[in-house]
């Protein structure tokens, strides 16, 4: 959207930073502790979320380095079932959604043109739920028993067998729970009640729209996954039997409830990312968003239609013909408004004027290896197919194109794109050049040869093999490792940018034309539109 | 933030939170019958 550019030049932001020097932050820890700045919240979501990310990609490594070769060389089987639970959760809880969310806090109250989030105290407290919630996903690792080994779906009746490590888990995603449900409370709210004078909801921009969305996929599932591990919770400890057989109950009920809130979950470590994407591409095709609307519509459908499919996960628990066939062309569905915006991307960069910086790469790269993981899941979505495939490394060469080169990537695009706003200081372009490459190569090495191993048998979550599958296990840990270590190139660059960037313009990218962008100095002052903006 | 839309914030914020707890008891509930 280009509303932006039609704001009057004089309503805007420049000089409140100086005329409010005395509001900066206080200096120290405390500054962050009682922090009620959406900016300053939007970064320790940020590096927490990256924290996070290290730790969660370091546990990946330890299992590509387990599976390089079969046989067992240096994990216990039971760690290493651990190890993908625990990095499967602190991937999709610790690092995905919390970046997503310090994008939100970052650029939200920025791109609608509000002072700050509608409740500054409560985003404190969202923030600051993440911690104990992390420590004790990380801590299960080390109370008897080991850290909860029955993958990141948590099913019984494994998961009410085994040890305290599950209790803290339990406790952990219903606090991370209550963090995402308070955190898109706050968006919601900022975005309906606090958006400036003339910035109507289709003015907004797309990363707003898709953030709203998101945020009512979060409210609706999160309690549903919350009842979820209550009942796990009651089950273990207070004489219920939700999904214990021996007493009535029905593991496979958990399986429903799960992937009701799982497979929207899918859709919000995505949406977010679809927004991003969509700010990026516009700026370095130097062209607005081709069908702004019909990308709207495109991502409530596929919120709408995220509802209706969760029995794909289940194809092969056991489900009347009828109800297969309804999830299978219910998830078919799904591909018609994900297509309107792939189409959309590649219409927006049709006959522009591009450029290929980093972000552009990154969302470029983002479009390809998306589109990728996208026809693998309509692969999966056929239930026949789903029969076979079910529980092989084809499901996980999936999911990684979606969450990886789909979310990650955008991420990373998005971090590339508003740095030079976030900090003042641009970063370095051939070092951003080398890491997109690094991370583009290491990515496909490591997980395009799993979509052979899963449609030749090999099951996922096992710590050994059969020899026939090792030629692309060993390939598949080298690519996964010039991937993991390539983000310590990531880190490097922002860490230098951050301390000793060349100075960043006001309107770094040509094309961009959001309220940041158009209306606010970089670097940006502690409070941004104290007097809101008139968008006209 | 002026006080029509503080006074709006706080409704819209308290309707979503009475959604979210609504569906948490719903889930529970539904299945302890």
């Amino acid at each position: 959207m280009s509303q932006a550019t039609h704001a009057h030049p004089n309503d805007h932001g420049h000089g409140h930073g100086e005329a409010h020097d005395h509001h900066g932050p206080p200096a120290g820890f405390t500054r962050w502790m009682y922090t009620t700045n959406h900016k300053d919240i939007g970064t320790m979501y940020l590096w927490f979320a990256f924290a996070m990310f290290l730790m969660g990609g370091t546990m990946a490594l330890l299992i590509r380095a387990e599976l390089f070769q079969p046989g067992l060389q240096m994990l216990d089987p039971q760690f290493f079932n651990s190890l993908t639970t625990v990095h499967g959760l602190v991937m999709v809880f610790g690092a995905i959604m919390p970046a997503f969310v310090g994008f939100a806090n970052w650029l939200i109250p920025m791109q609608v043109g509000a002072a700050d989030m509608a409740f500054p105290r409560m985003n404190n407290w969202s923030f600051w739920l993440l911690i104990p919630a992390a420590l004790l996903l990380v801590g299960s690792f080390f109370v008897p028993g080991g850290a909860a080994a029955s993958g990141w779906t948590l099913y019984p009746p494994l998961i009410i067998q085994q040890g305290m490590s599950i209790d803290m888990t339990i406790l952990a995603v219903h606090i991370l729970g209550a963090s995402s449900i308070m955190g898109s409370i706050n968006i919601i709210t900022t975005i309906l009640n606090m958006r400036a004078p003339g910035m109507t909801l289709m003015r907004m921009p797309l990363f707003v729209w898709t953030w709203l969305i998101t945020a009512y996929l979060l409210i609706a599932v999160m309690p549903v996954l919350a009842g979820a591990v209550t009942m796990l919770l009651t089950d273990r400890h207070f004489g219920t039997s939700f999904f214990n057989a021996a007493g009535g109950g029905d593991p496979t009920m958990f399986l429903h409830i799960f992937w009701f809130f799982g497979h929207p979950e899918v859709y919000i470590m995505i949406l977010p990312a679809f927004g991003i994407v969509s700010q990026i591409l516009p700026a370095f095709a130097r062209k607005p968003l081709f069908g702004y609307a019909s990308m709207v519509y495109a991502t409530a459908s596929i919120a709408i239609l995220s509802f209706i499919v969760w029995g794909h996960h289940m194809f092969t628990v056991g489900m009347p013909a009828a109800g297969n066939l309804f999830f299978m062309y219910a998830t078919i569905l799904i591909a018609v408004p994900t297509g309107v915006k792939i189409f959309n991307w590649i219409s927006t960069m049709w006959r522009g004027s591009m450029t290929f910086e980093t972000p552009m790469l990154f969302a470029i790269g983002f479009i390809c290896l998306f589109t990728i993981g996208g026809f693998s899941g309509l692969v999966l979505a056929l239930a026949p197919v789903d029969i076979t495939l079910h529980n092989t490394y084809y499901v996980v060469a999936h999911f990684h194109y979606v969450l990886v080169s789909g979310a990650l990537f955008a991420i990373m695009g998005g971090i590339y794109f508003w740095l030079p706003k976030w900090t003042g200081h641009m970063y370095n372009e051939g070092m951003g050049k080398l890491h997109f490459w690094l991370s583009m190569i290491g990515f496909n090495v490591a997980f395009f040869p799993q979509h052979f191993l899963g449609l030749a048998g090999m099951p996922r979550r096992i710590p050994d093999y059969a020899l026939q599958f090792h030629e692309w296990n060993a390939i598949s840990t080298v690519g996964a490792f010039i991937f993991g270590l390539s983000q310590i190139l990531f880190l490097y660059i922002v860490i230098s940018t951050i301390r000793a960037g060349a100075k960043a313009e006001q309107k770094q990218w040509e094309g961009a034309d959001s309220l940041e962008w158009t209306h606010l100095p970089t670097p940006l002052p502690y409070h941004t539109f104290e007097t809101a903006p008139v968008i006209k | 933030m002026d006080i029509r839309q503080r006074k709006g914030a706080i409704v819209t914020g308290l309707v979503l939170a009475a959604m979210a707890l609504g569906i948490y008891l719903v889930v529970i509930l539904k299945f302890a019958r």
